[in-house]
C-alpha cells in the first residue's frame, strides 16, 4: 500500500508520522501542567499510570491484532469473565485463580483465532459473537450479582507498589517492553506486519498465516485476561458488567497511537501514548473539578483535536 | 494486484443465472436468506406461538429501532466507513424531544431530525474534509453526543411526553405498529436508493475502490458527507421512535445500539471493507437477531443464559453464511 520512502525528507516525514502521537502527548502534558499545579506531581502521575494500566495492557494485544488488519471486540467481556472466575475460585488461593483466569482468557482468545482462521469468519463478527457469548458466561456464572473478592495476595497486586511504582503500572510497563520486543525483534512480530500489509504476499513468502493469526488472537485474549486480573485486584469485585466498553477504549488508544485499522502500520509505543492521552484527559478534567457529565463531551472534542494535530505533524 | 482485484470482482459480481449454477454460488447469493428461513422453521417447530401474527408484529416492533439505524449504517459501511455515534444521537434526540414537547408534534419531529442531521454532517465533514478516520471521528462524536445528553438532562430522566407523540411512536395504524410501518417504509426507500439512484452507485463505487471512483469523476468527499448525514438522520428518527415508545427522554438511551446495528449489517452479508452488500441483507440480519431474542423468550430461557445462546446462534448463522473464497 505505502509508497517506498526514499531520501532524508521521506525519513523525516516517516519519523514525524510515528512521532505524531508523542507530540500530541507532550503538548497535552504541558497544557495539563499549566492547568493544574497538582498534575505534574509524582503522586498524581503514578495515579495516571495506575488508571491507564488496564486499557494499556489490552491495547498491547489489540495493537497486534489490528496490525494484521483484524479487530477484537471480545476483550471487555474477557475482563468480566476473568473477574467473576477469580471471585468464584478465590478459595484456591491467588496463584491458582490467576492461572485459571489467564487460562480461560487464552481459551476465549484461541476460539476467536479458530473462528477467524478455520471458520474464515470476519474478525469483527467472530469477536462480536464471542463478546456476547463470553459476557453471557460471566452472567450465568455470577447469576448477575457482584461477587466480593477477599484475597490478600491479589489485593496487594492492586494496591501495593514496588519502588513506589504501583504494581499494575509495573505490569503494564513490563508487558509493553515485551510487546515492543516481540513486534520488532522476533519473526513472529515481523510476520504480523507482513500479514497486515498484504496477506497473500505474506503467505506466498512462506509465512504460516493461519498459525500467526491464531496465535495473535490467543495472545490478545491472554493480555485481556491480565487486564481482568488487574481489574479484580484493583476493584476487589468480580462482576459480569466489568469491562463494558473497554474494547472501544483500547481501539481508541491504538488508533490515536497511529496504528492503521487496515493493518501493517503501527507500534505498541504509539498505543501506550494513545492510552496515556486518554488517561491524562480524564485525570486533568477530574483535577479541574469538571462535572463528569461535561467530561464525556470534552473528551470527544479533544480526541478529534489530538487526531487533527497528529495529522498536521505527519504531513 | 490490480488485475487480480478486477478479476475477482467480475467473478463475484457476474450473476450466474441459469444452468451451471453450483450450490456454492446459490449459498453465496442467498445464504443469509437460507439461514433466516432455517431459523424461522426451527422457531415455528419449537414454539407454537411463534408464527401467530401478533408475535411476528412484536418481533418486527422490537427490531424496528435498531433496524432503522442499521439501514443508515449499511450505506456508511458500504463506503468502508463506520458510525459509532448512532446510539448517542438516539440519546440526545430522546432528551431534546422530551423537553421540547410544548412545541407540538411536528416541530419536535423536525427538531429530532435536525439534531441527527447536524451530528451526521459533523461526522461527514470531519471524515471527508478533515480526513479523520471514521472510527475515531464517530467515536469522538459518540462521546460528545452522550456528553451533551447528560449535560442537558443532568443525568435525570425527562418526563412529560404528550399523547400525540406517544401515538407517533407507540401507536397502531390499521392494526400494525407505527414503528414497523416506518421501518418497512424506510427499508423500501433505502433499497430503492441503493439500487436505482446515482447516489447508490456512487456509494458502492467509493467502497469498492475510492481512488478509482475519484478518477471516474465521483465526488468522493460529497458521497461520504452524504452517507454520514443519512446515518445521522436515520438515527435521529430512531431516537424519536424511542422517545415515543418509552415515554421519557434519558441520556442512557441507545447504549450499545452502534454494535447491534453493525451486527445486523455484517450478519446481513455487507463487507466491513466496503463495496459489497445489500440493504435487504441488513433487514435479514436484524430479523435474525430479533427472531433469536424472541425465540429465547418464548421458550422461557433464563435471561442470564440468553446472551450466551444469542452469541452462539449469531456465530452459527454467520458460519453457515460465510463467504466461500
Amino acid at each position: 500500500m505505502a509508497l517506498i520512502a526514499v531520501g532524508p525528507i521521506a525519513h523525516a516525514r516517516s519519523f514525524l508520522f510515528r512521532a505524531g502521537a508523542f507530540v500530541a502527548l507532550a503538548l497535552l502534558f504541558v497544557v495539563a501542567s499549566l492547568v493544574s499545579p497538582t498534575f505534574a506531581t509524582p503522586t498524581n502521575l503514578l495515579n495516571v499510570l495506575r488508571q491507564m494500566a488496564i486499557t494499556g495492557v489490552i491495547g498491547i494485544g489489540m495493537t497486534m491484532v489490528i496490525l494484521t488488519g483484524g479487530i477484537d471486540l471480545s476483550v471487555g467481556s474477557i475482563v468480566a469473565l476473568v473477574s467473576v472466575l477469580v471471585a468464584g475460585f478465590q478459595g484456591h488461593g491467588t496463584v491458582v485463580v490467576v492461572f485459571l483466569g489467564l487460562l480461560s482468557a487464552t481459551v476465549v482468545g484461541a476460539i476467536n483465532g479458530a473462528g477467524v482462521v478455520i471458520g474464515r469468519l470476519q474478525p469483527f463478527i467472530m469477536t462480536l459473537g464471542m463478546m456476547t457469548v463470553t459476557r453471557g458466561l460471566a452472567f450465568m456464572y455470577s447469576g448477575g450479582k457482584p461477587m466480593e473478592i477477599l484475597l490478600p495476595g491479589l489485593d496487594a497486586v492492586g494496591s501495593r507498589a514496588i519502588l513506589s511504582i504501583p504494581i499494575p503500572g509495573l505490569v503494564f510497563a513490563v508487558l509493553l517492553a515485551l510487546g515492543g520486543w516481540l513486534l520488532t525483534a522476533v519473526p513472529f512480530g515481523r510476520y504480523l506486519y507482513a500479514i497486515g500489509s498484504h496477506e497473500e504476499a505474506a503467505r506466498l513468502s512462506g509465512v504460516n498465516v493461519g498459525m500467526q493469526l491464531f496465535a495473535v488472537y490467543a495472545l490478545c485474549g491472554l493480555l485481556s485476561g491480565v487486564a481482568g486480573v488487574l481489574f479484580a485486584a484493583q476493584q476487589s469485585v468480580g462482576m459480569a458488567l466489568a469491562g463494558t466498553g473497554y474494547e472501544l477504549n483500547a481501539i481508541a488508544a491504538v488508533v490515536l497511537g497511529g496504528t492503521s485499522l487496515f493493518g501493517g502500520e503501527g507500534s505498541v509505543w504509539g498505543t501506550a501514548a494513545g492510552a496515556a492521552i486518554i488517561a491524562i484527559l480524564g485525570n486533568i478534567m477530574n483535577l479541574s473539578g469538571i462535572n463528569p457529565f461535561t467530561q464525556d463531551f470534552l473528551k470527544g472534542i479533544i480526541i478529534v483535536f489530538a487526531v487533527v494535530l497528529q495529522r498536521s505533524f505527519s504531513r | 494486484m490490480k488485475e487480480n482485484v478486477l478479476a475477482s470482482e467480475t467473478q463475484t459480481e457476474a450473476p450466474a443465472f441459469g444452468r451451471g449454477r453450483s450450490w456454492a454460488q446459490v449459498m453465496e447469493r442467498y445464504g443469509i436468506l437460507v439461514v433466516f428461513m432455517l431459523l424461522v422453521v426451527a422457531s415455528a417447530l419449537l414454539s407454537p406461538v411463534f408464527l401467530r401474527p401478533a408475535n411476528i408484529l412484536n418481533v418486527l416492533r422490537q427490531i424496528s429501532i435498531t433496524g432503522v439505524i442499521a439501514l443508515g449504517m449499511t450505506f456508511v459501511i458500504l463506503t468502508a466507513g463506520i458510525d459509532l455515534s448512532v446510539g448517542s444521537v438516539v440519546a440526545l434526540v430522546t432528551v431534546l424531544a422530551a423537553s421540547f414537547q410544548r412545541l407540538g408534534l411536528v416541530p419536535v419531529l423536525l427538531l429530532g431530525l435536525a439534531v441527527g442531521s447536524a451530528m451526521g454532517l459533523m461526522n461527514g465533514v470531519g471524515i471527508a474534509m478533515g480526513r479523520i478516520s471514521p472510527l475515531i471521528m464517530t467515536l469522538a462524536m459518540m462521546y460528545m453526543g452522550r456528553g451533551l445528553a447528560f449535560m442537558y438532562s443532568g443525568g435525570l430522566p425527562i418526563y412529560g411526553i404528550r399523547p400525540a407523540f406517544i401515538q407517533f411512536g407507540n401507536g397502531f395504524t390499521a392494526g400494525i405498529p407505527n414503528s414497523v410501518l416506518y421501518f418497512v417504509a424506510l427499508l423500501i426507500l433505502s433499497i430503492a436508493v441503493l439500487r436505482f439512484t446515482a447516489f447508490g452507485r456512487f456509494v458502492l463505487a467509493v467502497g469498492s475502490n475510492e481512488e478509482a471512483a475519484r478518477l471516474t469523476g465521483v465526488r468522493v468527499s460529497r458521497v461520504k458527507v452524504q452517507v454520514y448525514l443519512l446515518s445521522g438522520i436515520f438515527s435521529g428518527f430512531a431516537g424519536l421512535i424511542y422517545a415515543g415508545q418509552l415515554g421519557i427522554g434519558v441520556a442512557l438511551a441507545g447504549l450499545g445500539y452502534e454494535l447491534s446495528a453493525i451486527a445486523a449489517v455484517v450478519i446481513g452479508g455487507t463487507s466491513l471493507f466496503g463495496g459489497h452488500g445489500s440493504v435487504f441483507g441488513t433487514f435479514l440480519g436484524a430479523a435474525i437477531v430479533g427472531v433469536t431474542n424472541n425465540l429465547l423468550n418464548l421458550m422461557g430461557i433464563d435471561p442470564l443464559v440468553q446472551d450466551f445462546m444469542k452469541g452462539l446462534i449469531i456465530l452459527a448463522a454467520v458460519l453457515i453464511n460465510r463467504r466461500r473464497t
